[in-house]
């Protein structure tokens, strides 16, 4: 990022264009000195240029660049030019403006001045024909560029209410002799189509300016004095209200700009100038961006309603919230909650089977407040289904073990006891299952656990704590061995983008031993303070 | 002035006391240098643990990623809060209505509430960060995902599959 600041050349006067020297990419500015134009009906705005100057930024000095030729057959009330406030308009690398020739007294035709910026001199050009009976009215045309790369003027009459766009015709044989002709291309009706009438409110201040977008094609915007802005599809031939300006106080100066952003190849370049100021602001302060650093610090602060739609808002924040280290920030900023696990026997689906489903309620506000029975497996719920390999399943009771870093850990025990049926009824033995189901409430991640080998007869191991690893974010739980050593299984922390409740048949990796006591008992008493 | 790293945490109470007394340099990226108490500086958990190491204290911190109109306003914050004592219910009345004001005043300059809240996030003072971090969620608040957007000028650039998910994610909640 580089900038620079410039001083003005004395006298009054304004930039009136800017551009990068198409050789050395130096950036360079261009003054007009001169003064208001005379006092006539809708002149207000304009001035009569009486010293071009150029500047190559870092240079400090002004240099003058001769004006154009005026045509000396013209008497002298038309050696003269005038200009409005309008930025230049650039094709081909020269820079383009829409002037008046002609002095106080009597308005003459339009021409349209072009600037070589390789060659440093200004031009003449033929502007639009004049229309039959009326005048050329500087304040009221302006000139833009379409994007095929063609000159286009706007002239809006206020007689007729209707705004036209003359096309520059570009000859074919690109050769300086043949003249290149102005087409009427379209005539557009001013009103728009909550009845205000453009023409009307049409000043030499009203800003015109070409947008092409892939939707809309290309658009006419066009800004009034009062902040309102309308723009006319070409394509669909019809006028949008894209603003009402709502004036604000400290918001001054807003400007309708159209801007490229400049590739790094052939930036231009400041000189010696660069770097001269402190600080750069953003233009419009509502529009500032976001650091995506602090993405996940900010919306940790949210309320779990309004998380829920920022996972819609864009890929950063989608991303943001659903990283693992998202959980416990946000799990730090909120009060803890007391939330009622209910685990109840649910039906649903076609054909219909049973569930076990677990319904989460806070007695705090209306989060995850629902109805199992309708919509299951609902984000304020979640339903383990049997599994159908093993149609004997059955769900004889689950525990609720706990809660760590958002991630609910129930642990649910299958039987063969209950709904057995037929001939071999008192005769298979029973069978049992157990599984840890964790669940993240608020990403609705879901994941199952098997218990470790040898877990499965009378002896229950308890789940004691379980974190999310500091580091890795991997989901760890931890059990209390029989013997003096414990035991710990790693799975994957359950992730808005992983699994979803539908498919909890997610399985990890087998238990594995932790080789030191002392680090699991540590890392045990982290997690039972809920802050690793 | 430097003290042995082991005794560092020990002697730290004790310095808190007579803090006052000592004035610490802290330098922007622009090379302009504050004078602040130490007592303010240690709002700052960064230099905070700078100091208990002993180190720079005589030259000074440089703070490469923090211009001197963010960090000017940074220390008035840690000034208000490193300098005055918050015992009684009018001292902290009065700190926390300096907080509404001091957030109240960023608020209308988003990209200088930005700025201030990475140089909290780097410096590490927490109820800076606590303070200009709410505030931003709180424009966040109960606002539709469009408006969210809107609000912060960012791109739509959500894939179909996204969309997909997102679609899914609404016909539950």
């Amino acid at each position: 990022m580089t900038r620079a600041t410039v001083s003005p050349p004395p006298g009054r006067g304004a930039v009136i264009g800017g551009y990068a020297h198409p050789a050395t990419m130096r950036f360079h500015l261009l003054h007009a000195a001169g003064e208001a134009a005379a006092r006539r009906p809708g002149s207000l705005g304009l001035f009569v240029p009486t010293v071009f100057r150029v500047q190559r930024v870092g240079d400090g000095a002004w240099r003058d660049v001769p004006l154009p030729l005026l045509e000396q057959q013209d008497d002298h009330a038309h050696a003269q030019l005038q200009m409005h406030g309008a930025r230049s308009v650039t094709l081909h690398g020269n820079l383009h403006w829409l002037v008046q020739r002609g002095g106080s007294a009597v308005p003459g035709r339009l021409q349209v001045l072009v600037f070589e910026p390789a060659r440093e001199r200004f031009q003449l050009m033929e502007a639009p024909p004049r229309r039959h009976g009326e005048e050329d009215d500087l304040a009221r045309s302006r000139i833009v560029v379409l994007s095929n790369g063609k000159l286009c003027a706007v002239a809006v009459s206020r007689a007729t209410s209707t705004m036209e766009m003359w096309v520059l015709d570009s000859s074919s044989s690109s050769s300086s002799d043949t003249p290149r002709r102005w087409r009427l291309d379209e005539t557009i009706s001013a009103v728009t189509r909550d009845g205000r009438d453009l023409s009307r409110t049409f000043t030499s201040e009203t800003q015109v300016e070409l947008a092409h977008g892939d939707r809309e094609g290309e658009e006419v915007f066009v800004r009034h004095d009062d902040g309102r802005v309308d723009a006319y599809s070409l394509r669909r031939r019809k006028w949008t209200r894209v603003c009402v300006a709502r004036p604000k106080s400290g918001s001054v100066g807003v400007a309708l700009l159209p801007h490229r952003e400049s590739v790094a190849d052939d930036q231009p370049s400041f000189g010696e100038a660069s770097r001269l100021l402190d600080h750069t602001i953003d233009i419009d302060m509502a529009l500032a961006r976001l650091p995506d650093e602090l993405i996940q610090d900010i919306l940790a602060r949210l309320p779990p309603r309004t998380i829920v739609r920022c996972l819609a808002v864009c890929k950063a924040w989608r991303s943001a919230v659903s990283a693992p280290t998202f959980h416990r920030a946000h799990a730090a900023h909120r009060p803890a909650a007391v939330v009622k696990v209910t685990s109840k026997l649910a039906c649903f689906g076609k054909p219909w089977h049973y569930s076990k489903a677990l319904l989460l309620d806070t007695f705090r506000g209306r989060w995850y407040r629902g109805n199992v029975h309708t919509t299951p497996p609902s984000p304020r719920g979640i339903a383990i289904p049997a599994s159908s390999s093993r149609p004997w399943r059955h769900h004889a009771l689950t525990w609720v073990v706990g809660s760590w870093d958002g991630v609910v850990c129930v642990d649910v025990e299958y039987t063969s006891r209950f709904f057995r049926f037929g001939p071999d009824l008192g005769t298979q033995p029973e069978r049992r299952e157990r599984e840890f189901v964790l669940w993240n409430p608020l990403t609705r991640a879901c994941a199952t656990v098997p218990p470790p080998p040898g877990d499965r007869g009378r002896w229950h191991g308890v789940i004691i704590g379980a974190y999310a690893h500091p580091a890795t974010m991997r989901f760890h739980l931890l059990r209390p061995p029989r013997a003096a050593r414990n035991v710990a299984c790693s799975s994957r922390r359950p992730s808005v983008s992983g699994e979803s409740e539908t498919t909890p048949g997610a399985r990890f990796p087998s238990w594995k031993r932790k080789k030191k006591t002392a680090t699991t008992t540590q890392a045990c008493n982290c997690s039972g303070e809920g802050e690793p | 002035m430097a003290t042995g790293s082991g005794a560092a945490a020990a002697a730290a109470d004790a310095e808190e006391k007579e803090s006052g007394s000592r004035m610490i340099t802290l330098t922007s990226n622009e090379g302009k240098a504050f004078v602040v108490t130490e007592a303010s500086a240690r709002q700052s958990a960064t230099i905070r643990s700078m100091v208990d190491d002993g180190g720079c204290v005589d030259k000074g911190f440089p703070l490469p990623n923090v211009d001197s109109k963010t960090l000017a306003r940074v220390i008035q914050y840690c000034d208000e809060h490193g300098n005055k004592e918050a015992h009684t219910v009018d001292e902290r009345a009065a700190l926390a209505k300096f907080d509404k004001d001091f957030i109240a005043e960023l608020d209308a300059d988003k990209a200088f509430l930005y700025d201030v809240t990475m140089a909290a996030n780097y410096l590490h003072i927490q109820g800076l960060f606590a303070l200009t971090t709410q505030c931003i969620a709180d424009t966040i608040k109960g606002k539709t995902p469009e408006e969210i957007r809107t609000a912060f000028g960012i791109e739509y650039d959500l894939t179909a599959q996204d969309e997909e998910e997102i679609k899914e994610e609404d016909t539950h909640a």
